[in-house]
């Protein structure tokens, strides 16, 4: 057979030109934008929380992009095509210039710094776009590149700022977005602990919920895309296939761990899964030409995007999933276009695909299952005092509404006594009565047998993985037992009666150096020289290093910063070992 | 002198003939770690193309290629031990990058393509050029991306084991400033991509208008 060369899109099938195409998407994303003014400016404007000038902050939040993206488009054509006047003019309404800037104002977290989101809404333009050919040659879709710079970049500024929540959430809801909170628990919770916090189920559907701008309404994105179908614009293809596709993954998660409907409706529902397939995936230069080419591309951003929810430490899989695919387009045509006319050639990819579809969700339904066991970051340890051979542990697991604190002895590696200090959970009638603290003590050898109490779920369930979680502490290996390869002494010198160590402890990001002045065997400050750790901020707004030097006679029991654990960590290690240094050298 | 800025010009092993990047990438995050390792590179070329352009009438054709590994590889370890002595930072900043200078292509290629055939002078000057390119293309890069990306400038850091002061200047910063991303791997073959792209821009007008 032949090969067949398939030229970029967009091809012209029907009397839409590419400036009728650009009015179709803005109708479209016009409900959107109306919305995103509503929950995130009249509202907060109506309770009281922002003032009536900041009211249009969510509105200027979409128009400075799209200016700045049309300016850039502008100033390129003018100076790197050299257009004149009536050029420019057929050039601009017909390259999608506004894109890229809008569509990037609809995915930023609102509380993006605006200086960022120009610098965005730039690189979207700049880079993703007109570095590789202006409108048609780009392959990758242009403000997801913007979103990715952002992203990898920005990410703690944009979370200090107080990241997707606006100002009336961030009042009334503690919580970030609904993903980022199942992705706590691995990404399978109960409709407890991921769904009530934000109301129901139909807060996702109607966009209630915190998120980016844009792409919190699955309902006004449904609507978007009959509409954008209608005037066949995009093609329907790819949104279906890619919404089915999670939808069906995550039912088979969801039923295999006994989670019902609602666990494939939160997941669609929630996080930029619908405004993502349906704007970004079908964004016509970036996307499959052919029929089945498309199903595939949709199959396989719906495996992509559950494997990313699920298997890495980001909570969100769209954007990623979509970049990913999009590499991918060329190849997918390849087979879209043999296959119009034999679809033999086509099967292999479908059965791969439904291989893919069927061996992931179970692998991820059946793991998480026994993993979530692992890593609990409702878990904190308060205190841990070894008297011979009792350990008394004195930690806090967050329970149903608050935290749980708990007092746990340990003898000779068996659970003595569990006595809870505090709690102000509304069931906690149904623990006592069911004496389910005294089970955890019989039950401690195999706790993954024993059940939780019904009618207070999960108040048992936190009481439980406190449990799990203390023993886990205790036979894990004890924190001052840990090597030293990752410490080293640069210098150390005396100066004035004083001692002053440089050190080099490996840390998150590289390495943090630290100097440690000594007086009479006591620290007296210690100065970070150097440090590449992306969290650090965290530190330095946390007051730890002072923590450090007011705890150091207990450094063992000083916590780490949630948020930066691994920093927090490395620079207690580094203050703890130039400790051990002073004493081996100058004695206690 | 032609040859020299040939080197760094016309046929600059980083941004034109796009060879040794493992550690144009990898070790560029701080001024330092990219001077360093670029004054390496250079001493290694000057040896080691001077070694095989003495050498290279009696070494058989078939085993030309051992031979030279072998000369490179001696150097490298004579680099590698000194400054593993008496710059130990440094020499873990560098990591593995350093003794993988003995497949560094650099090494090898003017080794085969230079010193085995001209004259004992003629290589060492193209030497000097080359490792002056590849020095100040790392220096480019590990600039753009330490002073964007982590708002310092490194210019004497684990060197002041041996010279006795540092000199590192820290830059204000701002919600733009530093962009994390430049430091991270990714950042590294954006910021190449970029000169590359500036660099070639520049040569193709050229060549256009010759």
């Amino acid at each position: 057979m032949k090969d067949f060369h398939l030229n970029i899109g967009p091809f012209k099938k029907h009397n839409n030109s590419t400036n009728k195409n650009m009015v179709h998407l803005l109708i479209a994303l016009l409900p959107i934008i109306l919305f995103s003014f509503y929950k995130n400016g009249i509202i907060p404007y109506n309770k009281g929380y922002i003032n009536f000038v900041e009211m249009f902050n969510p509105l200027l939040f979409i128009l400075i992009p799209t200016i700045t993206s049309f300016l850039i488009e502008v100033l390129y054509a003018l100076f790197f095509l050299k257009k004149k006047k009536d050029g420019l003019k057929k050039y601009l309404s017909s390259s999608f210039s506004i894109f890229p800037g809008l569509f990037l104002g609809l995915i930023l977290p609102i509380n993006t710094p605006i200086s960022i989101v120009i610098f965005g809404a730039f690189m979207a333009t700049f880079v993703g776009k007109l570095l590789f050919g202006g409108f048609g040659n780009n392959i990758f879709n242009p403000a997801l590149i913007g979103r990715l710079f952002i992203i990898s970049s920005y990410a703690v500024v944009i979370s200090k700022n107080g990241g997707y929540l606006n100002q009336y959430e961030l009042d009334t809801l503690s919580l970030a977005t609904p993903l980022s909170n199942a992705s706590l628990v691995s990404g399978i919770g109960t409709y407890e602990t991921l769904v009530l916090p934000y109301g129901s189920l139909w807060n996702f559907f109607i966009g209630m919920i915190p998120g980016s701008l844009g792409e919190v309404s699955a309902l006004l994105c449904i609507v978007g895309f009959i509409y954008l179908t209608i005037t066949k614009v995009i093609k329907w293809k790819i949104p279906t296939m890619y919404i089915l596709t999670v939808f069906l993954m995550t039912y088979m998660i969801g039923s295999i761990n006994g989670l019902g409907i609602w666990y494939p409706l939160f997941q669609i529902f929630s996080g930029g899964l619908m405004f993502g397939a349906v704007f970004m995936a079908t964004d016509p230069v970036t996307s499959p030409t052919t029929p089945i080419g498309q199903v595939l591309y949709g199959l396989f951003l719906g495996i992509l995007t559950v494997v990313f929810r699920y298997l890495t430490p980001f909570p969100e899989g769209v954007l990623t999933s979509i970049l990913t695919m999009n590499m991918m387009v060329f190849i997918i045509d390849r087979i879209g276009a043999k296959a119009r006319f034999s679809f033999k050639k086509a099967i292999i990819p479908f059965l791969i695909a439904w291989f893919l579809i069927i061996v992931v969700s179970g692998f991820i339904g059946n793991s998480f299952k026994a993993d979530s066991t692992v890593k609990d970051s409702n878990f904190n340890i308060i205190s841990k005092e070894i008297i011979e051979n009792n350990t008394n542990y004195v930690v806090t697991q967050k329970g149903y509404s608050g935290l749980l604190k708990g007092n746990i002895i340990i003898d000779n590696g068996k659970i003595v006594s569990i006595e809870i200090i505090e709690q102000n959970e509304s069931f906690y009638q149904k623990i006592v009565d069911e004496k389910y603290i005294e089970k955890l003590v019989s039950y401690q050898k195999n706790l993954n047998n024993l059940d939780t109490v019904s009618g207070a779920t999960v108040t048992s369930r936190a009481l439980k993985q406190m449990i799990i979680n203390v023993l886990n502490d205790y036979n894990g290996t004890d924190f001052k037992e840990d090597n030293n390869s990752n410490f080293q002494v640069m210098s150390s010198k005396e100066e004035n009666g004083k001692i002053i160590y440089e050190v080099r402890q490996q840390s998150f990001g590289g390495n943090l150096d630290l100097k440690i002045t000594f007086e009479n065997a006591i620290i007296e400050s210690i100065t970070v020289i150097e440090q590449s750790d992306s969290y650090f901020n965290l530190i330095i707004d946390n007051n730890y290093i002072q923590k450090l030097i007011e705890n150091q006679q207990r450094l063992d029991n000083v916590d780490s910063i949630s948020g930066a654990t691994i920093s927090s960590d490395s620079l207690r290690k580094a203050v703890i070992n130039t400790k051990k240094e002073y004493d081996k050298t100058y004695g206690k | 002198m032609k040859t020299i800025i040939n080197g760094i010009k016309n046929e600059n092993p980083v941004f034109v003939l796009f060879l040794g990047l493992c550690p144009a990438l990898a070790v560029t995050t701080k001024i330092e770690n990219a001077y360093m390792m670029g004054f390496c590179v250079l001493i290694i070329l000057l040896f080691s193309n001077f070694v095989v352009s003495l050498i290279k009438k009696i070494v058989p054709e078939n085993v030309k290629i051992p031979v030279y590994i072998l000369i490179i590889g001696t150097f490298v370890t004579i680099v590698e031990l000194l400054l593993q002595n008496y710059v130990p930072a440094l020499y873990k900043a560098l990591g593995i990058y350093l003794p993988l200078i003995v497949v560094n292509c650099i090494v090898l290629g003017r080794a085969l393509s230079v010193a085995s055939k001209e004259r004992v002078g003629k290589s060492l000057l193209d030497a000097l050029g080359i490792g002056l390119g590849y020095t100040i293309a790392l220096i480019l890069i590990a600039s753009f991306r330490e002073i964007l990306g982590s708002n310092t400038i490194t210019l004497m850091d684990g060197l002041s084991s041996l010279t006795g002061y540092r000199a590192i200047y820290k830059l204000p910063t701002s919600n733009l400033f530093p962009m994390n991303f430049l430091i991270s791997p990714p950042g590294a073959f954006f910021t190449l991509g970029i000169f590359a792209g500036i660099i070639n821009y520049i040569r193709g007008e050229k060549d256009e208008s010759n």
